[in-house]
């Protein structure tokens, strides 16, 4: 117990109190209070970007059309709240051609995908964007279960499900979207 | 005894909870937001379609007038449909042809002959002109046409306007077998 | 146990990365190609005669399809006067052929055929010299009259020709089936050619 004690006080170091003993005979009592404040921290992102490559054939009965993309997962190492009732909020963008113009009948401008945040609450927060052909309302949001107390995690963000708008041909180009993952209260809302 | 580690317990917990709220002052928020980007690509291609039912060969028949030996006048086929044609990206459409020629008579026919048919091809339906080549024209330079867009279509090919090369009182040799051929060429333009 | 500041602000990374594979290469071109064929069937074709002008005597001209002679026999002596006309045929064969030049009678003999022999020292059939000129070929049918039957000669021309077939038909002074000079006997004569351009 006393090796105990001295080492507690070493850590802290505040001098005055350093030199208590188990034999004193003078005591006094200090009140003191602090407060620690609610926070929420996400990991880094990682691996980011994501870059799901060629998305449409180049031969088959498909070609042109979107292929078969393998699911993609993103990790934000060591997330945590220091306080109960918190939630995931995911907005997804889907993957939109950089090309401004207007798309042709029978093509697509859009990519649309589910993006899943696990490893939170009891279950995930998962949103799947819903963009038209011509790349019209690309963006989705969804706000998963309540986390009930403080916890630290490492979250998986999985990108899946990717699709044309109508599996309609793709339009060539570079295309281009975004995840925003939202960690906080759950009362809080909008941000 | 106990009661001082208490004391100094609580003071411990304290200094820790100054020390680090000094430290994380610029950021002390209940919320947190993370974002990460995605991104893909689709490459330009074209892909040609396909004709239904009849076949890519127009056959024009019995080519002469059996009673002059001259070039018809009412050489004519149905045109042809090439379906599902689509290009992801900006592109030409191309036009070539070759004259009919005949393919067993191949030297130098004697005079008031010839061995070739001229025609012109047209491909209609992709660009809003059509794009097409006369086999008997010096320059074709309506045999390319560009598309701005991306499309999918049906492309219409037609051919039309024969005569014989050399002049129209040229007949022609005999052969069973005269052939040319149509190409068309989408590409994906720069 | 330290966390490092963080930052807010939006990544977004965006561009082309270039796929340099060549099969990806081979689908920014679609060619289709529709041969176009048709077929010139071996054909021959002959035309009516027409009168080459200026390259008779003694013919009064081209009557439907008969030359008709003006006068056959020198009245004083009672042979033959001489005859001679050009006859042309627009024609054509897109083919190697063969042109046949083919006389009836081998002369001309009398419409109505004689049961009897000819009297001595008078003739009674006309011969004639027929040349054809057609592409290469520069043929001549001699039809002699010595027997009436069907007299032809074949030439072959290796190329396809196109132009005029020129029938020359001459009727020398005097010629009979007899001896030159020999009167004739009274009566309508008359022959048949026919030219045929015709696959060897």
């Amino acid at each position: 117990m006393k090796r105990l004690a001295l080492a507690l006080l070493a850590t802290v170091a505040l001098p005055g109190i350093a030199h208590a003993q188990a034999t004193d005979t003078a005591t006094a009592d200090v009140g003191v209070s602090g407060t620690v404040a609610k926070l929420c921290m996400l990991g880094t992102p990682t691996p980011a970007p994501v870059d799901v490559g060629q998305m449409a054939n180049t031969s088959g009965a498909r070609v042109g059309k979107i292929a078969v993309i393998a699911p993609r997962v993103v990790t934000l190492p060591g997330s945590f709240c220091n306080f109960a009732g918190s939630a995931i909020t995911v907005t997804a963008t889907a993957l939109v051609s950089n090309d401004a113009s207007a798309v042709e009948p029978g093509f697509a401008k859009a990519v649309n995908y589910t993006a899943d945040v696990a490893n939170w609450a009891a279950g995930s927060a998962s949103v799947t964007t819903a963009a038209t052909a011509g790349g019209g309302s690309p963006t989705a949001s969804a706000t998963g279960p309540t986390q009930p107390a403080p916890k630290v995690a490492d979250l998986d963000v999985t990108l899946s499900n990717f699709t044309a708008p109508s599996d309609f041909l793709l339009t060539a180009g570079a295309y281009s979207g975004l995840v925003v993952v939202k960690l906080g209260p759950v009362a809080s809302g909008g941000d | 005894m106990t009661h001082n580690l208490k004391r100094l317990a609580v003071l411990s917990a304290a200094a820790v909870a100054i020390a680090w709220s000094g430290s994380a002052a610029a950021q002390s928020s209940d919320t947190d937001v993370k974002n990460f980007a995605v991104v893909g690509n689709v490459p330009a291609m074209c892909v040609g379609g396909t004709i239904a039912g009849t076949g890519s060969t127009f056959d024009m028949g019995v080519l002469i007038d059996l009673n002059t030996g001259l070039l018809r006048t009412d050489l004519a086929a149905p045109p042809k449909v090439l379906s599902g044609s689509f290009c992801s990206a900006r592109s030409t459409i191309t036009v070539n042809a070759t004259p009919m020629a005949a393919q067993t008579f191949t030297s130098t026919p004697p005079a008031g002959f010839s061995r070739v048919v001229d025609y012109t091809a047209t491909a209609a339906g992709w660009t809003t002109t059509p794009a097409s080549f006369a086999t008997g024209a010096g320059s074709n330079p309506a045999a390319v046409q560009t598309r701005a867009t991306a499309f999918s279509g049906d492309i219409t090919v037609s051919v039309g306007s024969f005569s014989t090369n050399g002049g129209a009182t040229q007949r022609l040799v005999a052969d069973t077998n005269y052939q040319g051929n149509v190409t068309v060429t989408l590409a994906v333009a720069s | 146990m330290s966390r490092c500041l963080r930052l807010e602000t939006v990544l977004v990374v965006g561009g082309l990365i270039a796929w340099a594979s060549p099969a990806f290469a081979q689908s920014t071109v679609a060619t289709k190609t529709l041969p176009v064929t048709g077929n010139a069937p071996p054909v021959c074709a002959v035309g009516s005669p027409r009168l080459a002008a200026g390259n008779q005597i003694n013919f009064r001209g081209l009557s439907g399809n008969t030359l008709q002679i003006d006068q056959m026999i020198d009245p004083t002596t009672l042979a033959v006067a001489a005859a001679s006309v050009d006859v042309k045929f627009d024609a054509v064969c897109n083919y190697p052929h063969r042109l046949r030049l083919e006389s009836q009678n081998n002369g001309l003999w009398p419409t109505l055929q004689r049961t009897q022999a000819p009297a001595p020292g008078f003739g009674s059939a006309v011969p004639y010299r027929a040349t054809v000129m057609w592409g290469v070929v520069n043929g001549v049918l001699n039809a002699d009259a010595q027997a009436r039957r069907v007299n032809d000669q074949q030439f072959n021309i290796d190329l396809p020709t196109a132009g005029e077939i020129d029938l020359k038909l001459n009727i020398a002074p005097g010629a009979s089936n007899a001896r030159d000079n020999a009167p004739l006997l009274a009566g309508d004569y008359a022959d048949t050619m026919r030219i045929f351009v015709e696959p060897r």
